[in-house]
């Protein structure tokens, strides 16, 4: 049901990006996690997505899905909540428009994975480090420290992790994990 | 005043004492995990995600 759900969300968005409606989207979320640390199950998808100068609503429609705006002092900036159907069951996606300097991130560092037939875009583990550190929720930072315990950084990714987090103002978070690993 | 709290987990205890038992579960969890390539976590991860939602489906609908 995912994997079909996964290869209907990919083949909409990229028909999306062919027609102007998004520049470029990068799995996310729990997925992500999962791809980057240890496999677990999830209810969702979730896509970062960069819209440029195109209309979000434009997109939600073509998606299928409606478009949600963030209040000004929201951290993110909007969401396409769509609902995929596949057979009878529903399959919740959120694509997710993060601010400037979160969105360059994601898409200076995303890898393409190739899992059953599909490329998909995912956020570098390094950058879903710095996502999760937004987020700051108690599962998010729970998160962070199993895809470092998986990932074993070197100095360099960790130096790397640093720089990013205080380009987006997360620094106090990653140095609070960073000291306890 | 905002309080901080000393620890971010739910439900974890700063007074709890470690179990070498759980460390050591813990530890396999990422020792499999390591020995997957991303692609191979992802698709266990969309297996999984089916397991649970059918799981889901079957539970509600014994009522």
């Amino acid at each position: 049901m995912f994997q079909e759900a996964l290869a209907e969300i990919l083949s909409r968005l990229v028909t999306a990006q062919s027609r102007g409606l998004l520049s470029g989207y990068a799995l996310i979320g729990g997925f992500a996690v999962s791809a980057w640390g240890v496999p677990r199950a999830t209810q969702d998808f979730d896509f970062a997505i960069a819209i440029d100068q195109a209309d979000p609503q434009a997109l939600a429609t073509f998606i299928g899905g409606r478009y949600q705006a963030g209040e000004p002092d929201d951290p993110l900036r909007g969401v396409v909540i769509v609902s995929i159907e596949v057979g009878d069951e529903p399959i919740s996606l959120q694509l997710v428009c993060l601010p400037s300097p979160l969105t360059e991130l994601v898409f200076k560092h995303t890898e393409t994975l190739s899992v059953l037939e599909c490329s998909v875009p995912v956020v570098s583990w390094q950058v879903l480090i710095i996502l999760k550190l937004y987020a700051g929720g108690p599962h998010d930072l729970l998160d962070v420290r199993q895809i470092l315990k998986v990932r074993r950084p070197q100095t360099k990714d960790l130096q790397d992790i640093a720089s990013m987090a205080e380009a987006v103002g997360v620094l106090s978070e990653w140095k609070e994990v960073h000291e306890k690993l | 005043m905002k309080s901080k709290s000393t620890s971010p987990v739910p439900g974890s205890n700063a007074s709890r004492r470690p179990s070498k038992l759980g460390d050591m579960l813990a530890q396999k969890k990422i020792d499999e995990a390591r020995r997957l390539t991303p692609e191979q976590r992802l698709r266990v991860a969309l297996e999984l995600s089916d397991a649970a939602a059918a799981l889901h489906r079957a539970c509600s609908k014994k009522r």
